[in-house]
């Protein structure tokens, strides 16, 4: 039921997903491309012919006008004979019209003059052409319109005949084009067959495009969800050099760190639960023995019920120090002030003098003054206790050890060496780590949890300083502890 | 899913709208007598008369139609359109109109003095603003305009009729 609801949650809707998204962008670019590679060319060659033909048309009415108005008064006779002399130019209409708009020629309908075949008169036929083109002509205005419509195109255009400056009628000109109006439809459907062709490609490239995009989406979002399931070992090949080979390189070292710190964690949950259960398995026996020996006298009771008790102490001692490691992991720093270091060495020096007195071990503190760094004093006073303790625990007796503390350039150093058992050279990178030990059996019987060594180094990296462990000539160990030094302003209180 | 009812919603909203649009724009259907206007200036192609319905009473044969003095009062008093213009002088009267007795379908209309001021296509558009309107009548075949008594005589021709009137190039449109 969890595993369906979360595969249905998981599961993007098909228009919602990236690659639909991609493939309808770039489908959206390419419309917008070809609505105007079907729109501007056309318009353009449109208003192209538009242009050549008002011009031309223009240019015939004028032609004719200027015939027309050497006669001064214009007449039906007078206008047909001059007009049956002039070429008609293609024109589909020509009509010629006196100041009141009575056409006087009509090349639809007039071929000579007025007269039947039969030789007599007839009746005058008055016809008015109430155009706008010729009233606007008739007014003294040069008119011309021009549409495309139904795959031709119709212009019209009227001039007035002008005689001294009187209107003396005017002509309107009519031009229907088709084979203009074919070349424009016949320019469209190319363009048309061009663009869907373009749109059957854009189809299928946008679908390829977007899907070898996502494709390689959909691996880093498997990948993640693998990861997220547990399987921490699972890694992505990188393919390519863009932002996204980047991303799966990042999510391979991700991935890397991940699994380290699972790995250190299960390590770590691994060790505690051992430490914590070697002593708890001695008091089970100790118990045991008690309880099981109903003979036993007295002191032996009190010897196995004091181990009981020692055993209880390192307990609390493990879980305390597990307590502070947490610490250390989650929580935020505290707010740190100028910390005189070498007064926090000596402060532990002299809490830890009886216990090394106890031991047969003799502390040397060599402390130099304006030591100051950044720190908080708990935090500080915990690394010189445990480095100090360390030092008189894995020590003889009759050894020293060494503390001192000195500037050197920007940094302040704690140097704590000592005479004691030392650290194989191939150990020193490893004291650090969580519950290891050099020597198990003198740690137990030192009361050490194996931790004292990974607070120092959590604690001394929380405050931006480092620690290191070498050998020491002849014999024992050095620990080093660097932070950087703190420098005081002009009017800052020192502690 | 909500934003798709609202995409669908405003869809048909949208056509709802384009159609109530096209219902608007459709001219409303001109029927029973129409005057005749000159069209506005503004347009280079198409009739240069335009027309307009005639909203005015109907006092004519049985009622069903206009007396020609009623046509032409309502021409006279200019078109309702901002489309349109009057081909008229401002200042024209009708004194009468009146049919020949001698001339079947033949209707003379009397107009002030002022129509004579109208000369060539200025006359010519009045004059076939009269003639088409009047023609719609059922007995005005054909119609001649005097002004202050006296027919114009530099028209090509006093009786007129609707026939000569082209509004349109039937080559063209």
């Amino acid at each position: 039921m969890n595993g369906t609801g979360e595969e249905k949650r998981k599961k993007v809707p098909f228009f919602s997903t990236l690659q639909m998204k991609y493939a309808m962008s770039y489908l959206v670019i390419f419309a917008v491309v070809l609505v105007l590679l079907n729109t501007y060319p056309v318009l353009a060659s449109q208003e192209l012919l538009f242009t050549s033909k008002r011009d031309s048309l223009k240019s015939q009415a004028a032609v004719m006008a200027s015939a027309l108005m050497e006669l001064e008064s214009l007449s039906a006779d007078q206008v047909v004979r001059v007009m049956n002399m002039l070429d008609n130019m293609g024109l589909t209409r020509i009509l010629v019209t006196d100041p009141a708009g009575l056409v006087l020629y009509d090349s639809t309908r007039d071929s000579g003059g007025e007269e039947d075949p039969g030789g007599e008169e007839t009746e005058p036929e008055y016809r008015y052409a109430l155009y706008q083109e010729v009233v606007s002509a008739l007014r003294g205005n040069d008119v011309f319109y021009s549409r495309y419509s139904d795959k031709v195109f119709t212009s019209t255009a009227a001039c007035p005949i002008i005689y001294r400056g009187m209107v003396i009628g005017a002509i309107y000109i009519l031009e229907v084009d088709s084979a203009q109006g074919a070349l424009l439809l016949s320019l469209q459907q190319n363009l048309r067959n061009i663009s869907l062709v373009i749109a059957v490609v854009t189809l299928l490239m946008s679908a390829l495009f977007s899907k070898m995009l996502t494709a390689r989406m959909a691996a880093l979002l498997r990948a993640i969800r693998i990861v997220g399931e547990g399987e921490y070992g699972h890694r992505l090949q990188p393919a390519g050099r863009d932002e996204l080979a980047q991303l799966a390189e990042e999510f391979n070292q991700l991935t890397d760190r991940l699994q380290v710190t699972e790995e250190v964690r299960r390590r770590f949950v691994s060790d505690a639960s051992h430490e914590l259960k070697t002593p708890l398995a001695s008091i089970q026996l100790l118990s045991d023995s008690i309880l099981q020996n109903e003979q036993m006298d007295q002191e032996t009771v009190r010897d196995f019920v004091s181990d009981i008790g020692e055993e209880a102490k390192r307990l609390t001692r493990i879980t305390e120090h597990l307590l502070a490691l947490t610490r250390l992991d989650s929580l935020p720093a505290e707010k740190t002030e100028p910390v005189d270091v070498s007064a926090v060495a000596e402060r532990a020096v002299n809490m830890l003098t009886p216990v090394a007195d106890t031991a047969g071990v003799t502390i040397r503190a060599e402390t130099k003054p304006g030591c100051l760094i950044r720190c908080t004093n708990d935090d500080l006073y915990q690394i010189c206790f445990n480095l100090i303790e360390n030092a008189i625990k894995y020590n003889f007796a009759g050894g020293y050890v060494y503390v001192s503390t000195h500037k050197d350039g920007d940094q302040i150093l704690i140097e704590v060496a000592d005479t004691g058992i030392g650290i194989p050279e191939e150990e020193l990178t490893k004291v650090f780590n969580r519950f290891y030990r050099v020597d198990k059996a003198r740690s137990r019987a030192a009361g050490g949890t194996g931790l004292g060594l990974s607070i120092v180094r959590d604690t001394v990296r929380r405050h931006g300083g480092w620690v290191t462990a070498r050998r020491r000539n002849p014999e024992g160990s050095v620990f080093t502890v660097g932070f950087p030094r703190y420098v005081p302003g002009p009017e800052e209180e020192l502690p | 899913m909500k934003m798709r009812w609202m995409v669908l919603l405003l869809a048909l909203c949208a056509l709802a709208a384009g159609i109530a649009g096209c219902r608007g724009e459709k001219p409303e259907e001109q029927a029973g007598y129409v005057l005749y206007f000159a069209a506005g200036s503004g347009e280079n192609h198409g009739p240069a008369l335009g027309t307009e319905a005639y909203t005015g009473p109907l006092s004519g044969a049985g009622g069903a139609e206009p007396t020609p003095s009623e046509l032409v009062q309502a021409l006279l008093a200019g078109p309702a359109s901002e489309d349109l213009r009057s081909p008229f002088p401002k200042g024209i009267t009708l004194h009468r109109c009146e049919f020949d007795p001698d001339q079947p379908g033949h209707l003379k209309v009397h107009l002030s003095e002022r129509y004579g001021e109208l000369t060539d296509i200025s006359l010519t558009l009045a004059d076939y603003a009269i003639v088409l309107t009047l023609t719609q009548l059922e007995n005005v075949e054909s119609v001649e305009i005097i002004s202050g008594g006296y027919a114009a005589n530099y028209r090509s021709h006093q009786i007129m009729t609707a026939a000569e009137a082209m509004l349109t190039d039937a080559l063209a449109d």
